[in-house]
């Protein structure tokens, strides 16, 4: 008597050879297909997170870019005091 | 065109048969087919009846060991039956057994068993799915698929082949008898062999059965109903009702094995979920798609979001050349040494309120390191002996807030009520 593996194998052979194909098929196109979708999937988390990110310094960036030019202004005004100070120590001089 | 075949062998090669479209619960559409060769057979579904030259058929009650449930063991049976056979004399070849248990009494089982030579069985299943590669759902013993033809409880069913009969003697769907009779090609059905054949059925029935036997069914028979006037004569009209019937077989009346019939349900499951399989890989794949235009927008984004920012440092490093830079550098650590210095005018303020209506002796604030200040305070205060613990729990409680005490020494002078103080510590900034 023929074992189980090798009855299993005749009848694919025999008769349900087109059967057979068409369901490996259509598991490896799952696995496939699955696969492909965890890798879109896992990319699609990754590149939300860094777009999170680069948005998040991008609103960050603009007050303190304002914050530079204020204070710079600040220091302009500060040396522009300072030199008209001393010019008018010059004239009393 | 047709996909499914249900056919008689005619030779060793060629069958008749029927082609139909549809499942075998409902027929769509079906078609006579006289002569049928492996061709036409080739990669289809097919249901075989089949009608032995040679066969041992039986119904007895036998006395067999029961293990669980009342079940017998399957070996035990075979055995018993091929043992059976042997001493019966019934084949000098190979065989196989196929049977039904029809009742059970305690351990007294009704049996129904066929045996057929095994090159019987194996010369058409080999040919259909080793050289045709056809599917063989079915296969199943002729007279089987007639029991049902009729509904009384015990009938005998006369079968017409091309050149045989079939005698069955059936009771409450159970074949009792089973006998072929050949057609002389001459003469034609030799009516008075039918009437004994049938006589004798009638008498084995009441025999065994203590019942009689009154209605005949003839089904594919041309023969003069007024030969047998004695008995109730049913003819069957359906032409393939044989046919349909295998269908809708019992399972143990399969001449499949269960174990092959369990592969091919196997295997044709497995096809029918592939279907569903491919439909899950569409949505699957349809969802990668989608995710991957999104992804390349995302991405686009994130690129143009990154042009911005570098942009803006760009035009910012363009409007502050290295001199501003420094500047603003010196600037910012000016202005951050400024804040670490601590206030003079909050300093006093927080003192002033700790040392409230005491008399301040010395005061002195010391700068040690980077931003370390060192504070020393020598004071005095004159309050009632009672107050002195409240005065004492408060000053130091208010001067810990800003400065870290590291040394303090309080005296009380009871002869004129004085407080001395003198702390040591750093600021807190």
């Amino acid at each position: 008597m023929k074992n189980l593996g090798d009855l299993f194998f005749s009848y694919i052979k025999e008769g349900y050879k087109k059967e057979f194909l068409i369901w490996l098929l259509s598991i490896i196109i799952l696995i496939l297909s699955l696969f492909i979708l965890i890798k879109e999937l896992k990319k699609f988390m990754v590149l939300n997170k860094s777009k999170e990110e680069v948005e998040r310094s991008y609103i960050s960036l603009q007050p303190q870019i304002v914050q530079i030019k204020k204070i710079s202004l600040k220091l302009i005004g500060i040396c522009l005091l300072k030199r008209q100070k001393f010019r008018q120590i010059i004239k009393l001089v | 065109m047709y996909r499914n075949f249900i056919i008689k062998p005619i030779s060793e090669n060629t069958y008749e048969g029927i082609g139909f479209i549809g499942s075998k619960n409902k027929i769509k559409k079906s078609e006579f087919f006289p002569l049928l060769t492996g061709e036409d057979l080739k990669g289809k579904k097919v249901y075989l009846l089949l009608k032995p030259s040679y066969f041992f058929y039986e119904f007895y009650k036998v006395s067999l060991p029961t293990i669980k449930k009342k079940a017998v063991p399957y070996h035990i049976i075979k055995l018993h039956l091929q043992e059976r056979i042997k001493n019966l004399g019934g084949f000098s070849e190979p065989f196989e057994i196929f049977w039904k248990i029809q009742n059970t009494k305690e351990n007294i089982h009704e049996l129904s068993y066929i045996a057929i030579p095994t090159s019987e069985l194996l010369q058409h299943k080999n040919y259909l799915t080793k050289i045709c590669h056809a599917q063989v759902k079915s296969i199943a013993f002729l007279p089987f698929t007639l029991l049902s033809i009729h509904e009384e409880e015990s009938f005998i069913i006369i079968h017409g082949e091309k050149d045989h009969l079939w005698l069955i003697l059936v009771f409450n769907h159970i074949p009792l008898f089973i006998e072929v009779i050949t057609i002389d090609e001459l003469i034609g059905i030799n009516i008075n062999e039918l009437n004994s054949r049938i006589n004798f059925l009638k008498n084995y029935f009441l025999r065994e059965f203590q019942k009689e036997v009154n209605t005949l069914v003839l089904h594919k028979v041309d023969i003069n109903i007024n030969d047998l006037r004695d008995m109730k004569v049913i003819i069957v009209e359906k032409e393939y009702v044989e046919y349909f019937n295998i269908l809708n077989i019992d399972p143990d009346y399969n001449f499949i094995p269960p174990i092959e019939r369990a592969i091919t349900t196997v295997l044709e499951n497995n096809y029918k979920i592939s279907y569903f399989f491919y439909l899950l890989s569409c949505v699957f794949l349809f969802l990668s798609l989608s995710l991957n235009v999104m992804n390349k927008n995302i991405t686009k984004e994130i690129e143009k979001k990154n042009q911005l920012i570098q942009e803006s440092i760009q035009r910012l490093l363009a409007e502050y050349p290295q001199e501003k830079l420094q500047w603003l550098k010196i600037y910012l650590d000016e202005r951050r040494d400024f804040t670490k210095q601590p206030h003079p005018y909050e300093l006093f303020s927080k003192f002033v309120h700790a040392l409230e209506n005491t008399k301040v002796t010395s005061f002195e604030i010391k700068k040690q390191g980077n931003s370390t200040y060192s504070v020393s305070l020598v004071g005095n205060l004159t309050i009632a002996q009672r107050d002195f613990n409240n005065f004492y729990q408060n000053f130091i409680s208010t001067l810990s807030k800003f400065v870290k005490i590291n040394n303090n020494k309080i005296f009380y002078s009871n002869e004129d009520n004085t407080v001395t103080f003198e702390i040591q510590g750093d600021l807190i900034l």
